[in-house]
């Protein structure tokens, strides 16, 4: 079982977190005006890198995003780190 | 209407095994608080709210779900009087969320069945997954309290029945 952690919580089982995507990955702004591209980048591309990725995850379970440096070669992830601003 | 309800069996309110019993509680009153805790606490008498396993006793106590969120135990409050009050947002939850009692000297074997918790291991928050569905867990009065929707009661039911722990030897 792989734990990850909690910027609230604290070390959980994998089984309580869900995946948000990369980190980043902002809606863009300005409906009709976004080009067709940047709607297909925003929706439909993603990082993949090999090795290190930055990501949003929840906590399913406190209801937490927070985002998460995680190794996609060794599966090791460090602690999550609150996205709300002025929270540890 | 067809009376479909032979349909389905009715799973029980209470199951016992060997050292261990798990029983649907009568409502408990219950409040979700988000926003101002310390206010809400304050104004109510209530202790600090308590993290995952915490040990508690007696009829009133909180439990922290979230950052921003606990769940008041004890308290009640009447719909209409809900919403924003003092800075916090108040929801009745008596009928939403039941209490399961769980005790006796096995009732730790049950929560290793249903979660993979390091149960040493102390987290801010009492909220976890319990055979898979949301709930809250904390240590009462020497046994184990669940709160968990009340639509999920006959499924964690069913579901400690299947566990070895509530099997006659040989069944
Ligand atoms: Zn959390």
């Amino acid at each position: 079982m792989q734990i990850f952690s909690c910027p609230f919580c604290g070390p959980r089982p994998e089984y309580e977190f869900h995946f948000g995507g990369d980190l980043g990955n902002h809606r863009p702004e300005g409906f009709d005006a976004v080009p067709d591209q940047k709607w297909a980048d925003y929706l439909y591309f993603r990082n993949n890198p090999k090795g290190m990725a930055r990501e949003v995850w929840m906590h399913l379970t406190c209801g937490e995003m927070f985002s998460m440096t995680r190794d996609t070669v060794t599966m090791e992830a460090a602690p999550g780190e609150a996205l709300a601003e002025g929270q540890p | 209407m067809a009376d479909r309800s032979g349909f389905w069996t009715t799973p029980p309110e209470a199951l016992a095994g060997e050292g261990i019993v798990v029983r649907l509680l009568p409502p408990v009153p219950q409040i979700m608080v988000s926003g101002d805790l310390d206010g809400f606490a304050a104004a109510h008498g209530l202790p600090p709210p308590l993290g995952l396993l915490a040990a508690t006793a007696g009829p009133r106590y909180a439990l922290r779900l979230a950052r921003n969120r606990m769940l008041a135990v004890g308290i009640g409050l009447d719909p209409a009087a809900g919403g924003w009050v003092d800075g916090a947002a108040l929801t009745p939850m008596t009928g939403a969320l039941a209490v399961i009692g769980i005790t006796g000297e096995n009732a730790m074997a049950l929560v290793a069945r249903a979660t993979a918790i390091d149960p040493r291991r102390p987290s801010a928050s009492a909220a976890l997954m319990f055979a898979g569905a949301t709930a809250a867990l904390c240590r009462h009065d020497g046994g184990l309290r669940l709160h968990l929707d009340r639509g999920l009661v006959p499924w964690l039911m069913s579901w400690c029945a299947a566990t070895d722990l509530f099997r006659a030897p040989g069944n």
